[in-house]
């Protein structure tokens, strides 16, 4: 699967957001996405997965050469995107275990086996050390910031997209949980040859990973784009030479 | 009990049914279009009574659940299981007709049939379950429940119609709990799309009375009732959940009192609404606070869930507190359906119909788990999924849905035509 972002526009609410983007996201690779705060990096994320809430004025972003803008989040979901979100909705009284379970029978056009899937989600549960309350309750609802980022790598394992953005994975969790979160990411995309475009404001999580390609992204536009060397830059000088140069 | 209690009749004299803003939102049924079909039977009609049979029938092998009493217009039957008298008149064609002239026709029609009463009297720990069967024929259902001291109920109130053309119903219920009485009261109108439903139902708790009740409205054209909850002894506790779900073009009217008169009364109303196409639905939450009920606690807690922009929901919380000791308070807010929580089912793969299904069971997951006996928690749920794929037509919802799990129900064509029905609404 290749996910391709060409020239795209978006604005909301008459503000152009982002600015002219092309980025290409292929199986078995790995993107990271860094910028600013307020630069256009979750717009981008949301746009890619269908959200209503923001308009392309320009460009198109293609799965397998074939456009996906006309497509519901339901339909791009089931050409196998994913989208971790930031900052996950609380849903009441949707327990996360019948969510889960909707979800995976929707993709699988309903054919699941439910004991296996169950087998599944515990399993995963355990390797996130999830308190096992969380899968009792209902979705995202008073989860802690930590509790819900792992709630959706837990979602993100057991549905195994061929393409995921993982929107911040590591905001709001201690060193620990980080390192938890990004071990269990490295095992199921290798294991499924799974693309990751990951979204980050901060190098922490990517010590525990191997990223192929950096982007980095400023006020609606890729800036500049190379391998990891981008994140040691970063990390050392901040964005501030790319605010200050443009493209560099 | 007596009915005749001063304290009842100051109850009854509250100024609430004459505020404006609630009188603005009223629907008038038009009781006056079904009056002149109010006809005395002459004779029993066998094919009736096998239409009646038939539809039991249906409901106890959907339910598991099997009546004790079972009304329709031309008459009852009971199971002689339980303690049901019955005192069932006809002829009240010309008083019918007298109600007319009355500012309130709804109440005056109710007020003057209430010698008609099926009196059911509950001592012990029981089980009951009623069928209240619409069949095409304007009919008076008047019930008195009385639970005694320290007895324990359990009942059911089922409201359906057979197929065909729908008519009136009228109902008023009367259900009196003694001191230290229970009583778990679940209520389903599921009328069928052409049947009018109008009432008033009174519910009394003596001393350290607890009584539940729960009341989930899906069927039926029009629906106008008043419920009055009031907890006169020391100590009662009432609690009533409400679940209206309109469709199509329906008319859902409903005014709940919730008045606490004796010390350290608890009253607490929770209603929830859900409306889709061009349905209407009003829900008034009314809470009452006497001088007397000192250390009372009150609560009106209303919400609704719009699904199109056709479809309307008027919430109407209000309060009336004549005593400073007390702990009161009432909230209200409907929406339509959040968009974000919906991009977020989708982007998962759930399609739009499911994520709204999925959260309007959520919606009403809360309210729901309150109905107490599982048949009946599964019989709301099945009428919810009923709700989307039919609208209101009268039947037995089938009620294999699972709490969690739900593999599915009816035949692909049926669930083909509610999901069309839902897709109306994509952004």
């Amino acid at each position: 699967m290749i996910l391709n972002i060409k020239d795209l526009h978006v604005s909301a609410n008459g503000a152009e957001i982002i600015k002219g983007i092309s980025l290409e996201v292929r199986e078995n690779e790995f993107h990271v996405l860094m910028g600013p705060n307020g630069t256009g990096k979750t717009t981008l994320a949301e746009v890619i997965m269908g959200s209503p809430k923001f308009k392309v004025t320009g460009g198109d972003i293609l799965v397998d050469g074939k456009s996906i803008l006309g497509l519901s989040p339901e339909a791009r979901a089931k050409l196998g995107l994913f989208l971790q979100f930031q900052n996950p909705v609380e849903i009441e009284g949707v327990g996360f275990v019948n969510f889960m379970y909707a979800a995976k029978k929707a993709l699988q056009n309903g054919q699941i086996d439910v004991g296996g899937f169950m087998k599944e989600i515990t399993a995963i549960s355990q390797e996130l050390q999830i308190d096992k309350g969380i899968v009792g309750r209902s979705l995202n609802q008073g989860f802690s910031g930590g509790e819900k980022k792992k709630s959706e790598i837990l979602q993100l394992a057991a549905l195994k997209p061929k393409i995921a953005i993982l929107d911040e994975p590591d905001s709001g969790l201690d060193v620990d949980a980080i390192g938890t979160i990004a071990k269990v990411i490295n095992r199921i995309s290798a294991e499924n040859k799974m693309g990751l475009l990951v979204i980050t404001h901060y190098s922490r999580i990517l010590l525990h990973m191997k990223p192929q390609f950096v982007h980095i992204m400023i006020n609606g536009k890729i800036v500049k784009e190379g391998g990891s060397e981008l994140i040691k830059f970063v990390d050392e000088k901040g964005y501030d030479p790319f605010l200050k140069n443009g493209s560099m | 009990m007596n009915n005749k209690n001063e304290k009842i009749i100051v109850i009854r004299d509250l100024p609430y049914e004459a505020n404006e803003l609630y009188r603005r939102h009223s629907f008038d049924p038009k009781i006056e279009r079904f009056i002149d079909s109010f006809k005395p039977v002459e004779k029993r009609n066998a094919q009736m009574e096998a239409k009646i049979n038939e539809y039991v029938e249906k409901f106890k092998s959907l339910t598991g659940i099997s009546p004790n009493l079972v009304v329709w217009s031309d008459g009852y039957y009971c199971d002689g299981s339980k303690t049901v008298k019955v005192e069932y008149k006809r002829g009240y064609e010309e008083a019918a007709h007298a109600t007319l002239q009355h500012e309130d026709k709804t109440s005056a029609f109710l007020d003057i049939f209430s010698s008609e009463t099926i009196e059911i009297e509950i001592t012990g720990n029981e089980n009951f379950a009623v069928l209240v069967i619409e069949n095409g024929q304007p009919f008076i259902a008047n019930f008195h429940i009385k639970i005694g001291e320290g007895a324990s109920a359990n009942i059911l109130e089922w409201f359906g119609s057979l197929p065909g053309n729908g008519s009136l119903v009228a109902l008023s219920n009367s259900v009196d709990l003694a001191a230290e009485a229970k009583c778990n009261l679940v209520v389903f109108h599921n009328e069928g799309d052409s049947t009018t439903v109008i009432g008033k139902n009174n519910f009394l708790a003596m001393k350290n009375a607890l009584l539940k009740t729960s009341s989930i409205y899906t069927g039926g054209e029009m629906i106008k009732l008043t419920n009055t909850f009031t907890g006169i002894g020391e100590g009662a506790e009432c609690e009533a959940v409400e679940i209206a779900f309109t469709s199509n073009e329906q008319r859902f009217d409903i005014l709940s009192n919730i008045a606490a008169v004796g010390r350290r009364t608890k009253a607490v109303l929770e209603s929830k609404a859900i409306a889709m196409d061009n349905s209407k639905c009003i829900l008034k939450g009314f809470a009452y606070v006497d001088k007397n009920a000192f250390d009372s606690m009150s609560y009106v807690y209303q919400r609704g869930i719009i699904l199109n922009s056709g479809a309307n929901i008027d919430s109407l919380p209000e309060m009336k507190i004549e005593n400073r000791n007390v702990k009161a308070s009432h909230s209200s807010a409907t929406a339509p359906i959040d968009k974000n929580k919906l991009f977020y089912m989708e982007s998962r793969g759930i399609g739009e119909a499911d994520a709204t299904k999925l959260l309007i069971d959520g919606f009403l997951a809360e309210s729901i788990a309150k109905l107490g006996d599982i048949s009946y928690k599964k019989l709301a749920l099945g009428l919810i999924e009923n709700k989307f794929l039919h609208g209101a037509d009268g039947e037995v919802a089938s009620t294999t849905k699972d709490l969690w799990l739900n593999e599915g129900q009816g035949d692909a064509r049926a669930v083909e035509e509610g999901l069309d029905r839902l897709y109306k609404y994509k952004r």
